[in-house]
């Protein structure tokens, strides 16, 4: 999972580079951490968020393949 | 590395109490995120919720911004030198261009990018997808064949709609000025979807003009309102309109003619 969304993530973003994503384990959910360039930052969120909300939504269809539920944080 | 735990209580001042026992450290040494506040209810009787708190035990000497480089490294060693050794494994997570090499894992090309990147949501989501390509002179089309369609349409189509918006967003991102249009459908989702949806703009201009009333068509993405105007568009006795911005906008279906009698009942 957390290989997908820095795929996604990388694709998106102008220094690939600087992406990383780190696992919080909680239980039945997980956290993803996701960290970018300071520049990159608005293309990850989008417009009003949609490009996050987008991100969230592919996370939520494959939470249930992985039988598990995955949160995405974009940390600063 | 860090490892989490979570703490509830009647309040988080009562969750960290918790913790600094579990763990044996003082309270104001504890990192750790509030997960939820709680609260009291009313009169402290109906709807009390717990607080919780998640408490990031880190080792002094390792930080938590160290994990940075971490994921280059599990990307590498997962797909491309699976087989090696670990030491070289190691040297690749050291220095810090092994991330480029990930960068030219990306097809130049936009439509076989669009495709590596759809294929690897897909597989995310779902087993044994195959994706067939279209291409037009604007546009490509993406159809994915086979594996769980329920999951990879989503309630109203919206996780097909949020792949879509993801993969023009990649194909796009280096040419601003042409830009390809993507779309991508799902057994036949789309062509489905537009014909439902032209019925129901059918359906609800006939109820227009038959109340005399405007029918408005909320929630909506504009890819739905396009349809209904263009279905609605050689209708001489309705007119159709959008109004409001962003989540709010509507589509009205507006009845020509109403200059006439009236009949209120």
């Amino acid at each position: 999972m957390k290989d997908l969304i820095s795929y996604i993530v990388r694709a998106l973003v102008d220094h690939p580079e600087e992406v990383a994503v780190s696992e919080v384990e909680g239980g039945q959910t997980v956290i993803l951490e996701l960290r970018v360039a300071k520049n990159d930052f608005g293309k990850v969120i989008g417009r009003h968020g949609r490009t996050a909300q987008a991100i969230r939504t592919i996370l939520s269809a494959a939470s249930g393949k992985a039988k598990k539920r995955f949160v995405l944080e974009i940390v600063e | 590395m860090t490892t989490s735990f979570e703490f509830e209580g009647k309040n988080i001042e009562k969750a960290l109490e918790k913790a600094s026992e579990e763990f044996n450290i003082p309270k104001d040494r504890l990192r750790y995120d509030i997960l939820s506040y709680g609260s009291s209810g009313i009169f402290g009787l109906a709807g009390t919720k717990k607080a919780r708190i998640r408490v990031n035990l880190a080792q002094e000497s390792t930080p938590f911004v160290s994990e940075k480089g971490t994921p280059d490294k599990e990307d590498l060693t997962s797909s491309e030198v699976a087989d090696e050794s670990l030491t070289v494994s190691e040297e690749l997570s050291d220095d810090v261009p092994s991330s480029d090499q990930q960068l030219y894992t990306f097809p130049e090309n936009p439509l076989d990018l669009g495709r590596v990147v759809l294929q690897r949501i897909v597989d995310a989501i779902t087993t044994d997808a195959k994706i067939a390509v279209e291409e037009d002179s604007d546009r490509i089309m993406f159809n994915v064949v086979g594996g769980n369609a329920a999951i990879l349409i989503g309630k109203r189509g919206q996780t097909l709609e949020a792949i879509q918006s993801r993969v023009e967003k990649v194909v796009n991102k280096h040419n601003h000025n042409n830009r390809i249009r993507v779309e991508v459908d799902i057994q036949g989702y789309l062509e489905t979807r537009r014909v439902n949806l032209e019925r129901m703009a059918a359906r609800l201009a006939e109820k227009s003009k038959r109340i005399r009333k405007p029918i408005s068509l909320g929630q909506m993405s504009a890819h739905d309102r396009r349809i209904i105007h263009l279905a609605l568009k050689d209708d001489p006795e309705v007119k159709t309109k959008s109004r409001g911005e962003g989540y709010l906008r509507k589509l009205v279906i507006f009845p020509q003619k109403s200059s006439g009698k009236r009949t209120y009942l």
